[in-house]
């Protein structure tokens, strides 16, 4: 598969043209450029099995495959090594690179390959028959799931429709928000590039359930999410309570966000008030210490 | 009515009857207005390892994007589909009542599936059976090795008649005819291969 990296293919290139001529007898040199060439060939004939080998990798553990390949032949061409010594290290260096791609092939398999545990996630990957770089779609799952939000009156509310795999996705288009009403007819409330819903002084009127959708260059949605927003009274002052998590309605595998009580605004106002405070104090006795 | 036009398959996904269907997901949306196909099943004709048929299309690797989508169109056809009428076959009651027989494939849609699959790799050029099934999932039976598309399938009709023992045939005519069916057509243009099954009905 390295050969779908150009960096590889010119260097195999200088070898063939500068190096082995220096190095090796002339009627040598042909023979063992042409072994050289299949061994790297070779790379693309590993077992296809689900854990360590599927004809593709992504474009990381390409750059990866490829510098450590590339890396292991300029050491050797820098050693000057000739004759029969340099075809032994050249076709010992070939093995050694095969089986640290089929460990890369392994790791990007068992790590990188489709990390979305639910919708669909475009990923790029470069297919090493015949190097072609495609977008391969991973979907799991039509939706990803409910997300149960209990805030109090009067708070802000921040709906997040972002996962994890999102930015590592291709192929992504806007987040849209929408409420969904009681009688199933749906209204959108925001479209764009950001990935939250923020409502400031929530009202009983905004409790209900939200659908956000975050759509992709093809036909269908990356991510479908539902939130089910409840609106707790008013709070008393200095009643503090944990807001409790529900479990998600449907078994759609997901990450349940808690929404914990968010700091009231006169609280975040005493901390930046003692931190101006500290800041000032420790200014000051480095003034003295400088003086 | 004819027994013959508008009717679906009678197997283990297949609707009684084609009706509109507006949840169809990505490539069987073409057959949103009549179809024999639940929105689940659209679903599940996209996925690498289908529960519509218990078989995975990476038993030799990742298919490319490009000949996978031909896979996802071949399964939404067969199972959107309400003209398949005149090729739907009676089968001994093995589980499936009945199955399709040589549905004429225009010209460019086995040329087509035949260019874009040409460096994806398979083990066998007949999918239907004799598959080894170990871990769940069809593998390579014993001293079949994995090679690109045309060391199994050499021709467009071979793949298109080999791969599914004759469900398809590979139709000389062409697309736009309208004496062969396209296993799938632009969402927005009206369904072609209803003019089709009427015309190998009659």
């Amino acid at each position: 598969c390295i050969i779908c990296e150009p960096s590889v293919v010119t260097e195999l290139k200088n070898l063939e043209t500068d190096y082995l001529p220096e190095h090796l007898p002339p009627e040598a040199q042909k023979d063992v450029m042409k072994r050289v060439e299949d061994a790297v060939q070779d790379f693309k004939k590993l077992p296809i099995d689900d854990e360590t080998y599927m004809g593709a990798v992504d474009e990381p553990t390409l750059h990866k495959a490829s510098w450590s390949f590339l890396t292991d032949l300029k050491r050797i061409m820098d050693t000057g090594v000739k004759g029969e010594l340099l075809v032994k290290e050249l076709f010992w260096m070939l093995h050694q690179q095969k089986e640290s791609f089929a460990r890369l092939s392994a790791q990007f398999l068992r790590e990188f390959y489709c990390p979305n545990k639910c919708g669909l996630m475009l990923q790029t990957l470069i297919w090493c028959n015949a190097c072609e770089k495609q977008v391969h779609a991973c979907r799991k799952s039509k939706d990803c799931g409910e997300r149960q939000v209990e805030i109090y009156e009067m708070e802000d509310m921040v709906l997040d429709c972002e996962l994890n795999w999102h930015r590592a996705s291709q192929g992504l288009t806007d987040y849209s928000f929408y409420r969904v009403w009681e009688n199933k007819t749906e209204s959108l409330v925001s479209k764009g590039k950001e990935p939250t819903l923020a409502k400031p002084m929530v009202g009983p009127e905004d409790e209900g359930t939200y659908r956000c959708e975050l759509g992709t260059v093809k036909k269908s949605p990356a991510t479908i999410m539902h939130f089910h927003v409840k609106v707790l009274p008013k709070k008393i002052e200095g009643e503090t309570q944990l807001a409790n998590t529900t479990a998600p309605a449907d078994g759609a595998p997901d990450e349940t966000t808690i929404v914990l009580e968010q700091p009231s605004p006169d609280k975040t106002l005493k901390r930046h008030l003692i931190w101006l405070l500290i800041s000032g104090v420790a200014l000051v006795t480095v003034g003295i210490g400088a003086v | 009515g004819n027994k013959l036009i508008n009717v679906c398959m009678n197997t283990k996904h297949h609707k009684k009857e084609p009706g509109p269907e507006d949840k169809l997901y990505e490539e069987c949306i073409p057959w949103k207005d009549n179809a024999c196909c639940t929105a689940s099943t659209s679903w599940e004709a996209h996925l690498d390892e289908s529960l519509l048929y218990n078989f995975s299309l990476t038993h030799c690797g990742f298919l490319t994007p490009s000949c996978q989508k031909h896979f996802i169109q071949a399964f939404c056809f067969y199972e959107c589909s309400p003209n398949l009428g005149p090729w739907i076959q009676q089968v001994d009651p093995r589980g499936q009542v009945e199955r399709i027989m040589d549905v004429p494939l225009c010209w460019e849609d086995c040329e087509q599936w035949w260019a874009d699959c040409r460096t994806s790799y398979t083990c066998k050029s007949n999918w239907q059976g004799g598959w080894e099934w170990s871990r769940g999932k069809n593998r390579c039976p014993e001293g079949a090795h994995c090679s690109p598309f045309p060391h199994y399938f050499p021709t467009p009709a071979d793949l298109c008649e080999k791969i599914w023992s004759n469900s398809y045939k590979a139709s000389p005519e062409h697309r736009g005819s309208g004496r062969c069916i396209q296993k799938w057509f632009e969402p927005t243009q009206g369904n072609p291969n209803v003019a089709v099954a009427h015309l190998f009905a009659s």
